[in-house]
This record gives C-alpha cells, structure tokens and sequence, in this order.
C-alpha cells in the first residue's frame, strides 16, 4: 500500500456521507423515504445491474448529510451481486470515491437473532456504527418485549428505536448523524465463527432481557385464507386478474384523454403555422412525440401503485410463494412472476419490476423475456389484422374465432417469454453455483403511504429522464422519414394529385417518401414474410411505437379513416413485381405480420429502460437483434403454414 | 484478507452421528425441531445460516405450495420461503 494513497474524496467539505446497512424487510426502505422523501436520485452501481439510491437528509436549517440506502443484505458473506456491492463499500468504507462516515444499521426487533448476526459482521469493520432498531412496535403487539438501554450496552455501541411514522425515532436518528465523533463503539469485536456468533447473539439478547415475540396471529389468520391450497389459489388468481385489468379500465382512459388532448393541439397548432412543414413537424413530430411519452405515464403510475401496495402489504412475497414452482420451470422464481405479469400491459413497469429480484442473472434474463408478452400496443395492430383474417361470425365451436385467435397470440407471448427467459438464464455467466431461492415472508403490514408515492413518483421520473429523448428522437425521425422530401403545390400537380384532397395528398407524400425508400430497399428481406414494400414502411414506423403501424398504414393506403383503414388494406394490390394485381393482404401474409408482432421488439422505450435498468446498450441490443431474427424466422413459417392450409 | 473472505471460512457444523436427525424437507408435520447442523459445508449452508437456520433454533414447517414445493419454516421469528432442495440441506432433530 503505497503512503502517497490519495484519500477518497469528500462531496463538499463539510457533508457527511451514512450509508444505510440492513436485511431486506427489515424496514430500510420506510426508514430512507423518511430521511430523504423526494431528495432521493436513483443510480446504478458502476458495472452491475444494482440500483444505487442515495439523498439528502436534512438536519436543520444549517446542516445536510448524504445518506445511501444500499441493497438489502442477509450477510456480508455475499451471494449475489446485490451482497457484493454492499460487502465492497463497507470493505472499503466507501462508495465509488467517496467515503462514509458512519453506517447505520437496522435490526429487526422481531428478529433479533438473525439481525444481530450481520450486526457482528459489520462490527468488525471498526467503523462508527449506529443502530436503528426497527418495529419495536410489533414486538410488543406480539408478546415480547426489550430493553433497549441494555441492549445497547451489551453491543457497545447506540441503539435508537425506530417505529415508521413516529417522527421521535427519526429526530433521534438525525441528532445523531449530526456529529458522528459522539458515536460509542465496543471495546472488542465480536466473533464471526458459527459458534462463537452464536453464543454472542444468546448472551446479547439476555443481556437485553429479549422476551422473543410469538408468532403473529392475524398473519397466521389471513394466510390460512391467502394461502389456502384452493381459496388461496382461487383469491390469488382474481388478484392478478384484477391488477390486470386495472390498466384497462383505468389507465387506458386516460391515456385516450392524453391522446385526444394532443390530438387537439396538433390541431391548433396546424391551424395555427402557415408554414405546412412546420405546423407538420410541430404536430405530428414535436406534440405527437411529447404525448407519445406522456402517454406511458398513466400505466407506469397504476402498475408501480399496485406493485408498490403489494410489496408493501406482504401479499407480494406469497404471490411468489403460489407462483414459484411454475416459474421454476423457466429457471426463474416466484418473484419475476409479477415482473412478467406487468408486462402484460407495458414491458416498461415490467422491466422496471425486475428490480424486485435480488439475483442480477434472473432480472437480466426476465428483461429478455419481458417484451415477447404481449402488451397493450400490440392490441390495436391485432385487431386489426384478426379482422382482416377471419370474420367476426366464424366461430369455432361455442368460441367467436377472432377470440380464440387473440387467445392464441396471448399464449404465444408467454410461452415465448418464458421460454426466452429460460434461454438466457442458461447462457448468462455459466460460471458460479446459481443463487439458491429463498425468500422470506414479512408480516402483513399495512403499506405507508409515503413509501407507496415515493416509488411512483421514482419510476415515473427515472422514466421521463431516460426514455423521453429516445422517443420523441425516434418520433422526430420517423416524421422526417415519412415525410421528406417535400412536395410543393407544383410537384403534386405534375403528379396528378389535387392539392385539396388531403388523403390524397398525403398518400402521395409517403408513397415517395424516404421511407417508402427503405421500404423498397429492405423488400428482399421481407419479400419471404410476403410484406410488401407499403407494409414495411409501416413496420418501420412501428419503431416510435407499436400502434402507429395501424394509422401509418391507413395513410400509406390512402384510407379515408387512417384509423381504420380495413376497406383500403383489403383492396390494396401489389403494384409491380411478379404478384402485380394480387392482393397484398393474403391470409397467409396477415399471419406472417401476426406473428412477426409477437416477437419483433419494435419498442424504442423499451430498450432505453432496458439501457436504463442494466446500465450497459450491450442487453437492448441483444435483445433488439434476437427478437428481431426470431420474428423473422416464425414470421415465415406462420406465413408457410396457413399458405398450406388456407 | 477481507472480511468476505474471512466469513467464507467460516464453517457451519455437520452435524456428528446422532439419530432421529432428518432434514428440514422431511419434516412431516408443524411440530418444531431443533436444528444441529447441515449436510455439507459451502455458501449455501452459510446463506442459510445466516437466514436464521442456526444450530440450536427451533425450525417448524407452517406450509407447503400447492404443488408440494417450495414449503414456508417458521424459524427465529420470521417466516423463510425454500424450496425443497435448499431445505434438504439442514439437518434437524425432531423433539
């Protein structure tokens, strides 16, 4: 070690840094969002896919400390990648390069002993150490009870009680991180073998006079019915159902509220500019790409709401409980079930609920399977597509056909989800024993509402900050796409076309556009899937987000309703090649296009939270390249096999 | 050496030779039993050492999923969801 080591250096000369140090559950979360509310930013540790939170806490008026909220761990004998962020901070006693102060460290009162165990592992560090000694409030209301002078004496160092809502405990705390010099510490560590940790928990918690709690009673009452083998199941099943289709009936209205609202001022604004480019590029490339983010807002909300009070209750863990077998089967467990259920609606708050997963292999693998379930964009391309395939009265057996085909794509997706999880979880970093599962189930509590708003308000806000460029570049440049070059009064004369009809105007437009360019130019490579070069500008548009495909084909098709071009599809004919005059929306290339929807990730946002969650471009690349060759490759065998049926 | 490689070394007490020890899985019914040890000594036994499954404790099984696995112990105050494998692992004594 060289004498010349610089020291870490400081944020601020006089800013004191704590890091919060504790088990998952144990209340570190409620404990942070009551130091630092909204001053908290999200991160990611360099390298990992770790989410790092740290904030302000502020003392008084004059004073404010940084504290780091780091991964919930059961021991600084690390078994994931969580662990080992945070047995290399305390290691090192700082994080990246800047030092800590103090730690704080909570115990379980309910559960003592095991707390007490990674309190020792943390004592060897000699670093001043504060404990906060969490849901005292519990322990009495399940029959023990403690003595937290004693206990502090028996562990050498500060013991401060802590109970969520109960503003003492916290000023208690502040007071203390005030100056950490004042911080008593034991004279001798103590043990870390098995035994010797053992035999020190024992004497400490009878040093404190700890009368161990007896189990909790209205817990154990509301899982006998929670967790019943069928009334469990059955409850379990409506739950899931029902936080489903939660984002149908109350996000989706809102979201049509944003959309008609920026539809509005599209209007305005094209009524508005004389110039016709630019009240274009206003209205359909700057407003349509600020809705087009705003849009996802009301469903990352609603979902993180509802996985924020399921976590918070408890009922989460025992959601994993039912479901981890069946999960297992994909090399996942119980608790990327929901991660895969949110999904359903947007892979965006799914993505963002692999958070939820303490191994990284198992949130990575999750997050490529994430987007192959079929979400709530994708439904306006298959409705339209299954209306084009089969009519709404044929009926197979007592099922409408168009249902069952829905059902089928439904099914497709989450085979395909967790069959690509199961894939990756195999090929990611073979090396290592995998992480064992296990997982603990908290009491039921009710969930505090500023822990409830805080994770709203972060996954909204680390979803503005990251995705927001992405969209509206990638809605920018579709526009452009679409729209350049520009024609001029003149050009749409030679060309036959009435500057007064609009959808003629602006079929033209795009049918020489640059992206009808592309369209022409990829054909070779969609010519198999029997897309024709309109369909592929219209995939290509799909890019900004999965919906617009349906209006960029009303108006490649010249369609009086771009919103529903259905009778203008079905006309619409190859217009040169060896298929001329054919129509272009065979059955066999409605299939194709299907089933090339349930793979291809066209979502920009999803791979910029993607970037955002794993830290790296190196996972939405692979993820935008595997989906993209497999949707291609079942593309073509769904195109051959109706083309052998129908 | 580190502290994590320091806790590495740490080892957790196979348990020498008694009888009527079985493993947490085979635990029939919810009565508690006391652990004395696991079936080997690696960092899955430490993980579950220091999930609370110490020598010592009392382990009892609270219930199991409903396709037999995982199985939820109430162990040390807590409840700890393993599945079948992991709890294979730790060796108890049944009272």
């Amino acid at each position: 070690m060289s004498c010349h080591a610089e020291p870490p250096t400081r944020v601020g000369a006089a800013t004191l840094r704590y890091a919060l140090v504790g088990s998952p559950n144990a209340g570190k979360t409620t404990l942070f969002n009551a130091l630092t509310g909204l001053r908290a930013k999200t991160g990611n540790y360099p390298g990992v896919t770790v989410a790092r939170y740290e904030g302000v806490h502020r003392i008084d008026d004059d004073t404010e400390v940084m504290i780091e909220d780091l991964p919930g761990t059961y021991s600084l004998d690390p078994i994931s990648p969580d662990e080992q962020v945070v047995a290399g901070v305390l290691e090192a006693g700082a994080s990246g390069d800047q030092q800590m102060d103090g730690l704080v460290v909570l115990l379980d009162a309910t559960n003592l002993r095991r707390s007490l165990g990674l309190l020792a592992q943390v004592l060897q560090l000699s670093r001043p150490v504060v404990v906060a000694l969490t849901f005292t409030d519990e322990l009495a209301r399940r029959g023990g009870s403690i003595d937290v002078e004693a206990l502090s004496r028996a562990v050498g160092v500060r013991v401060i009680p802590v109970i969520a809502g109960d503003k003492r405990g916290v000023a208690s705390l502040s007071a203390a991180m005030a100056d950490v010099s004042t911080w008593p510490r034991p004279m001798v560590a103590p043990p870390t073998d098995t035994q010797g940790v053992s035999d020190w928990a024992t004497s400490v918690r009878e040093a404190a006079s700890f009368r161990a709690p007896g189990s909790d009673k209205r817990t154990s009452r509301i899982d006998g019915v929670l967790l019943h083998p069928v009334w469990g199941t059955v409850i379990f099943f409506a739950t899931m159902m029902a936080f489903f289709q939660v984002i149908f009936t109350v996000a989706a209205p809102m979201q049509d509220g944003i959309e008609t609202f920026f539809a509005w001022l599209g209007g305005v604004a094209r009524d508005n500019i004389p110039i016709a480019w630019l009240s274009s590029l206003v209205a359909d490339a700057l407003l349509a790409g600020v809705g087009g983010v705003l849009v996802f807002l009301p469903q990352i909300a609603l979902l993180f709401l509802l996985i924020s009070l399921l976590e918070g209750s408890g009922y989460l863990s025992r959601a994993a409980f039912l479901m981890d077998k069946v999960m297992g089967w994909a090399g996942l467990e119980g608790r990327a079930f929901v991660a895969l259920l949110s999904s359903m609606a947007c892979a965006i708050p799914g993505i963002m609920a692999t958070r939820t997963l303490p191994s990284a292999k198992d949130r990575i693998a999750t997050m490529m399977g994430a987007p192959l379930m079929t979400c709530s964009a994708r439904l306006p391309v298959y409705v339209l597509l299954i209306g084009m395939l089969v009519p709404s009265e044929l009926r197979l057996g007592p099922i409408g056909a168009q249902g069952a085909i829905m059902f089928g794509l439904y099914l497709l997706g989450a085979v395909s989800a967790m069959t690509s999880a199961w894939f990756f979880k195999k090929i990611i970093g073979r090396s290592g024993i995998g992480l064992p599962f296990y997982m603990e189930m908290p009491s039921y509590r009710l969930p505090r509402l500023r822990t409830i708003l805080v994770s709203v308000w972060d996954a909204c806000k680390s979803f503005l900050k990251k995705v927001t460029s992405i969209i509206m570049l990638t809605t920018i440049i579709m526009w452009g796409l679409l729209n350049f070059p520009l024609r001029s009064d003149a050009d749409l004369a030679r060309a036959g076309i009435d500057s007064q009809d609009e959808v003629a105007v602006q079929a033209y437009v795009i049918d020489n556009s640059l992206a009808a360019g592309i369209g022409r130019a990829v054909s070779p490579v969609f010519e198999p899937l029997g897309f024709e070069w309109r369909i592929n500008v219209g995939v290509l548009s799909s890019l900004a987000a999965r919906e617009v495909f349906v209006s960029t084909l009303g108006q490649v098709a010249a369609a009086e309703d771009p919103e529903d071009p259905v009778a203008a599809l079905q006309t619409m004919t190859h217009t040169d090649g060896p298929d001329a005059g054919e129509p272009v929306f065979t059955p066999s290339t409605i299939a194709a296009l299907l089933v090339f929807f349930v793979y291809a990730l066209q979502c920009m946002s999803t791979l910029g939270v993607m970037r955002r969650e794993t830290g790296t471009w190196k996972w939405p690349v692979v993820a935008f390249v595997y989906m993209g060759g497999i949707a291609w490759v079942m593309a073509w065998l769904a195109k051959l096999a109706v083309g052998a049926i129908v | 050496m580190t502290l994590g490689e320091q806790l590495g070394k740490r080892q957790c007490a196979a348990a020498g030779g008694r009888t009527k020890t079985c493993s947490l899985a085979e635990l029939g019914c919810d009565c508690p039993a006391t652990i004395v040890g696991f079936t080997s000594d690696d960092q899955i036994s430490r993980r579950l050492f220091d999930l609370g499954f110490t020598p010592g404790e009392l382990a009892a099984l609270v219930r199991r999923a409903p396709m037999r696995d995982p199985l939820v112990f109430n162990v040390g105050g807590s409840e700890i969801v393993l599945r079948k494998r992991e709890a294979s692992r730790i060796l108890v004594e049944q009272q």
